[in-house]
């Protein structure tokens, strides 16, 4: 009998545990996933919000009736003049891209660790250094539609075209066959052929990337030191291929911890500062974003955003913030370094790291509160596809009906443009509903 | 009134202990003040010369656009008073009453207003040699400085301890109430001169530099003094914003940039400085790091806006100074607080200069300033640089050694 009872006294102990087990396991994953959903929800209002600013400064300039906003929508050019400045060199729409830079740079320690996790070390780097190609694969297409197809519909001969416009201008027709491939595959019911729709759509984004790199090497080393006739094709370097560029610059430091990730970027932000203060700026202006130099700044903004992910919520976070403000402005302002988006000087990459960590820092504050229609956080559920179809409509816009959206009114112009703000919130709102999301 | 005497509860004794890096750091200043304005004679000294010039064009060593690094001490010595405002007026409050703090505190202001103004007084005696005529404020206040000294070797006298408390406490009121008229004088005579600069182009009196400067902040923070922080980080927001309307509008800063510190009109943007500081104080005895992240921001936020408001300017306390001259020192005393830990030693000389900045000031306006005064050119003025150096050594372990008696000693006077 007392044998019987201590039998189901320990039963009913490891039952206990069991439930206390079960309990404690169910309240950390429920915490896990609240502080998950937490910070998706900052990172992606703050995606949003850089996604909305973006948008609205490549549709508004097509409107004369909005030419006042012009100032707060243009950049400043290589000598670091134009666009409402608010720092020497640097205009106000010169920290959105920087911005998104730095939201990248919030998920990647995730993402990476989520990758790791699942499909081991050096696959996860494989993976997300074709992530980094494709996107340069991305936007180098996106040019062959411009530069190429766009210069052949206003005139232009196949054979007039520069050589890395013909070769992207090809791809981009092999880019569509591959998509259409990809999209009727869909359609048939067999996870093998998804799989290899994927991979060959991935595959081949990443090789019109590599092409694309090297294209840039190539055009860099051919006007190096200074201008050369321009034997190659020049540039061929946007956005897109930015961004892909800062992910392979960033990639191989995605796993040191926070110290070892600030000394690695500030070392090397150190370096190419005295070396742009010595001259090299001159050079680095010459491309958008600075190209392959300007990448190791935009790949610091990247690993910054990392940093402060990690230390999200954290005293150190604001510490780190308001040192790298201070360190930024007084540079900038008091000694005269030069601060320039083209050209990605370390000093603005800093200050925009900084501003972004601000931004961020005071979103977190707003995570608890969750309406049910997000706008910001709609918009920054599809970044990608937001950015491509924006990129098409800005290139149609501009190639047929540019003049006739210059000259309408105020009355006419502000209905069209909250059409398509409307239309914009609406598809990613549908995308979102749906859990549908674009990604590379 | 001993501090042994003061400090008879635990409370008061970690208060104390807790705040020693305060103390080094008003002491750094303190000391800054003092050693480079007695280097600026020596012209031969190179750099070390120049160290309190604050005049960019004669040679002052640029640390920000229009600031010279002689400009911080002045907001780095209202920051460590800013530290411990807040903290010594409770103490105040809770040994001897409410009323009786807040009496103690406004006469302690107009006071330190009144020992500037008595430091230019002495300065007025010394020009009558060079030709100056004295006017009727100037003997007004002359005759008060002779009543407040005659008051001041009464309360020396009290030290001697057969002496009737009775009297004492008679020595130190006349005392008080006489630089207390001082600096209400001053006060009145600082504005009268600002506007006659603006109607006239030129200034009557003439009373105003940074003891006043400093007095009258304590005056205009004095209301929230007991605030929250966030009344605090209101008020001075407000006052900030007032005072930059005024500084920004037509040629106000040309006026303000006349007399010393911006005068009585510039003391309120000193004022609004000092409640930073204060409110910056709340932030550290929450949090320490807190301290740090508010004082970056307030430097990086001043340095921004100098591409608007101007130039970092101490002469007219400019808008983008106060907030500069606020973060700037809560940088420096950051550093401070974080080199405490490893200060275990008893040498402890900053400590020992800032337990009496007032004294350490008459001290060097007498001692050290007849010297330089009186001395032939051959020995300050012309004197080779080692033996300026070696005059600046002396004058250092002097001054560190009067500074160490004084904080030994139990009995002191301060204001």
């Amino acid at each position: 009998m007392k044998k019987e009872k201590n039998v189901e006294t320990v039963e009913n102990e490891q039952a206990v545990e069991t439930k206390n087990v079960a309990e404690k396991e169910t309240k950390t994953q429920s915490t896990n996933a609240a502080v998950k959903s937490e910070r998706i929800l900052s990172i992606d209002r703050f995606r949003g919000i850089c996604m909305f600013l973006m948008v609205c400064s490549f549709i508004l300039p097509f409107f004369g009736a909005f030419e006042f906003l012009e100032p707060y929508m243009s950049h400043a050019n290589k000598e670091g003049v134009g666009g409402f400045q608010i720092l020497p060199g640097v205009a106000f729409a010169d920290l959105f891209a920087a911005m998104f830079i730095f939201v990248i740079g919030l998920t990647t320690v995730r993402s990476f660790k989520s990758r790791e996790a699942k499909v081991g070390t050096k696959r996860a780097y494989w993976q997300f250094a074709l992530r980094g190609l494709a996107l340069i694969g991305v936007g180098s297409l996106l040019n062959g539609l411009e530069d190429g197809w766009g210069s052949m519909l206003e005139g232009d001969k196949f054979q007039d075209l520069r050589l890395n416009q013909k070769i992207f201008a090809v791809l981009f027709v092999v880019a569509i066959a591959v998509v259409l491939f990809a999209i009727v595959v869909s359609f048939i019911k067999s996870d093998k052929l998804h799989q290899i729709a994927r991979t060959v759509l991935v595959y081949f984004l990443a090789a019109c990337g590599l092409i694309g790199l090297y294209s840039l090497c190539v055009s860099m080393g051919a006007q190096y030191p200074g201008a050369q006739p321009d034997k190659f094709g020049g540039w061929m370097w946007d956005t897109l291929q930015n961004i892909g560029l800062a992910i392979l610059l960033a990639l191989p430091f995605v796993k040191f911890d926070k110290i070892g990730k600030l000394v690695i970027v500030f070392v090397t932000f150190a370096v190419i500062t005295v070396v742009e203060q010595n001259g090299l700026l001159d050079y680095a202006g010459k491309i958008l974003e600075g190209g392959l130099i300007g990448g190791f700044s935009w790949a610091g903004i990247l690993l910054l955003g990392s940093v402060f992910a990690e230390m999200k919520g954290e005293n150190r976070y604001w510490i780190l913030t308001s040192l790298m403000l201070l360190v930024s402005v007084v540079m900038i302002v008091a000694y005269d370094v030069a601060a320039r988006k083209r050209g990605a000087t370390p000093v603005y990459a800093t200050f925009c790291a900084s501003v972004s960590a601000i931004v961020w820092g005071l979103l977190n504050y707003l995570n608890n509160w969750k309406p049910r229609f997000d706008f910001f956080a709609i918009w920054g559920s599809n970044p990608i596809l937001t950015y491509v179809v924006n990129y098409l409509i800005q290139l149609l816009a501009g190639m047929f009906i540019s003049e006739a959206l210059f000259g309408l009114t105020a009355w006419a112009a502000v209905p069209i443009v909250i059409g398509l703000l409307a239309l914009y919130t609406l598809g990613n709102w549908l995308l979102k509903r749906y859990n549908k999301y674009i990604r590379i | 009134m001993t501090e042994t005497a003061i400090l008879g509860n635990k409370d008061i004794v970690r208060e104390t202990k807790r705040i020693k890096s305060i103390d080094r750091f008003r002491g750094f200043c303190v000391l800054c003040m003092l050693i480079f304005q007695f280097l600026k004679n020596f012209k031969n000294l190179g750099f070390l010369s120049k160290l309190a010039e604050h005049n960019e064009a004669n040679g002052g060593i640029s640390i920000l656009p229009g600031m010279t690094l002689a400009d911080i001490i002045a907001p780095a010595f209202i920051f460590a008073i800013g530290m411990t405002f807040a903290l010594s007026f409770t103490k105040w409050q809770r040994l001897y009453g409410t009323k009786m703090a807040i009496l103690h505190y406004f006469e302690r202001a107009l006071a330190i207003i009144g020992v500037g103004t008595f430091l230019d007084v002495c300065n007025k005696v010394i020009d009558t040699m060079g030709g100056y005529e004295f006017n009727v404020v100037d003997w007004i206040l002359l005759s008060l400085s002779i009543v407040g000294l005659l008051a001041l070797v009464l309360r020396l006298l009290a030290l001697i301890p057969a002496w009737k408390k009775k009297l004492s406490f008679v020595a130190e009121q006349i005392f008080y109430v006489t630089l207390s008229c001082m600096g209400i004088i001053n006060i009145v005579i600082t504005t009268i001169d600002f506007f006659a600069w603006w109607q006239t182009g030129s200034q009557i009196y003439v009373y105003w530099v940074t003891l006043q400067g400093i007095g009258f902040a304590i005056l205009v923070a004095f209301p929230f003094v007991k605030a929250k922080t966030w009344v605090k980080a209101l008020g001075a927001t407000l006052i900030f914003i007032a005072f930059t309307i005024f500084h920004q509008y037509g040629d106000n800063k040309a006026w303000l940039d006349v007399p010393v510190h911006g005068g009585t009109i510039g003391g309120f943007g000193w004022g609004a400085m000092l409640i930073f500081d204060m409110m910056i104080a709340d932030l550290y005895f929450k949090n320490k790091q807190y301290a740090l992240i508010s004082s970056a921001l307030f430097c990086a936020v001043g340095v921004f806006a100098t591409q608007w408001l101007g130039e970092i300017n101490l002469g007219s306390a400019s808008p983008t100074f106060l907030l500069v001259g606020t973060g700037l020192s809560g940088l420096i005393f950051c550093v401070f607080d974080a080199l405490d830990r490893f200060h275990k030693s008893a040498f402890d000389p900053f400590v020992w200069w800032g337990k009496n900045p007032i004294i350490m000031f008459l001290i060097e306006f007498f001692v050290i300033g007849s010297y330089t005064q009186f001395m032939p050119d051959s020995i300050v003025a012309n004197a080779a640089w080692w033996l300026g150096l070696i005059q600046g050594v002396v004058a250092i372990c002097l001054l560190t050694t009067i500074a160490y008696l004084l904080s030994r000693s139990k009995k002191s006077i301060s204001l």
